[in-house]
């Protein structure tokens, strides 16, 4: 048994006990009370025990009469079980941010990679398609071909740009 | 992704705006009903405490001494357990929270940065691409286009093109709206999404490409004219 689950019986035997004793304490007491003992005014020791008596009596008539705070008590364990709930979710809800914010930066930084990769493949083959002739069915074709891979390429950078969008 | 007709851009802005709005959710998940539930709770300690201050005072009012000492201690003590307690947890929570907020300034900033980035780098980039592959051929000259039998293979290659072109807007469309969901984030203000931004960015395409076509030298020898007409 761990020291939490201790906690827990010790309350919970607390808790029971009170209740259970508590009317008995109000029926001692009231018992004690009204019954009419007559004490007979005399030597010392006779003194002490009635003082005795009454400090039994006043006793057992305050712990009856201190169930409130008693259950004050106990109510202060249970708002902190509640914030320890509370304060949990806010644990969790940073948890869930902070993991959030690193996989984003990772997925950032490849994809800003990727880019500068696809963006100087680009590069070379505009360098090729601004030289390249058009006036022979021949060469017209072969410019087109690299136009269709440059404009894949761009489309495929459109794409990636638009991934980021959804990070 | 291709862009399509009309209505498969709404489509697909619709499908692209909840992807997106999911993702803002992270950053903007609603803490206030965590902070109202724990200020409520908070204020249960405030409520214990008047209630033992008061049995405290009752206490001290008691004739008897033994009276006083029993509810006196138990209410001073309880006091005191919820004093503390309350104590405790208001500063966790603080210090939970400002935390929380910190990281999601700090992920919504990363964001925009990134997103500026991309908006103020690539698509002028690409734009810029296209026009110039467009240029080439419109360069094209029409009779030899047509007399060559080639007029499919570079409509073909115009339309990627002028696809493509279109995409660049929705793209723009989408960092814009993105943008002003975070920044609205960013000012603790409820995010509105509003799409309008980015349709209107689409509707510019249009205009912005016809302006470019304008612009290339012998447009009516060039079979992009041609084409366009």
């Amino acid at each position: 048994m761990n020291k939490k689950e201790r906690e827990k019986l010790l309350e919970e035997i607390i808790e029971d006990t009170f209740m259970e004793v508590e009317s008995d304490i109000r029926r001692v007491a009231n018992l004690f009370d009204d019954r009419k003992v007559t004490f007979r005014v005399g030597s010392e020791k006779d003194k002490a025990r009635r003082n005795g008596k009454e400090l039994v009596i006043d006793l057992l008539k305050a712990l009856a009469d201190s169930k409130e705070q008693f259950l004050i008590f106990k109510e202060i364990h249970e708002i902190n079980k509640q914030m320890k709930e509370i304060s949990a979710n806010l644990e969790l809800e940073l948890k869930k941010l902070e993991m959030y914010g690193r996989a984003y930066a990772e997925k950032s930084q490849r994809l800003k990679e990727l880019l500068e990769i696809y963006r100087e493949q680009v590069d070379r083959i505009m360098k090729i398609i601004n030289v390249l002739p058009d006036d022979t069915p021949e060469s017209a074709t072969k410019k087109l071909e690299h136009i269709d891979r440059a404009n894949n390429l761009l489309s495929e950078i459109t794409d990636l740009t638009l991934k980021f969008i959804t990070l | 992704m291709n862009v399509g007709t009309l209505e498969d851009i709404d489509v697909k802005i619709q499908k692209l705006k909840e992807e997106i709005d999911e993702k803002l959710q992270l950053v903007n998940a609603n803490l206030s009903e965590i902070g109202k539930s724990f200020s409520l709770t908070l204020n249960e300690y405030n409520r214990l405490m008047a209630q033992s201050r008061k049995l405290f005072d009752e206490a001290l009012a008691q004739k008897d001494f033994i009276s006083f000492v029993v509810k006196g201690i138990g209410a001073g003590f309880n006091y005191l357990v919820a004093k503390y307690k309350k104590w405790r947890w208001h500063s966790k929570f603080s210090s939970d929270l400002k935390n929380l907020k910190m990281q999601r300034a700090k992920i919504i900033s990363n964001k925009l940065k990134d997103l500026e980035e991309l908006e103020s780098k690539f698509i002028p980039y690409i734009r810029e691409n296209i026009e110039t592959l467009l240029f080439q051929l419109g360069k094209f000259n029409k009779e030899f286009v047509i007399s060559n039998s080639m007029e499919t293979q570079i409509n073909k290659r115009i339309d990627a093109l002028l696809s493509n072109y279109y995409k660049t807007y929705f793209l723009e469309g989408a960092l814009l709206y993105l943008k002003q969901a975070l920044q609205d984030a960013l000012a603790g203000r409820a995010i509105v999404g509003n799409v309008s931004i980015w349709e209107k960015r689409l509707e510019e395409a249009v205009v912005e490409l016809k302006r470019f076509i304008k612009t290339i030298p012998n447009i009516e020898q060039s079979y992009l004219y041609h084409y366009l007409n």
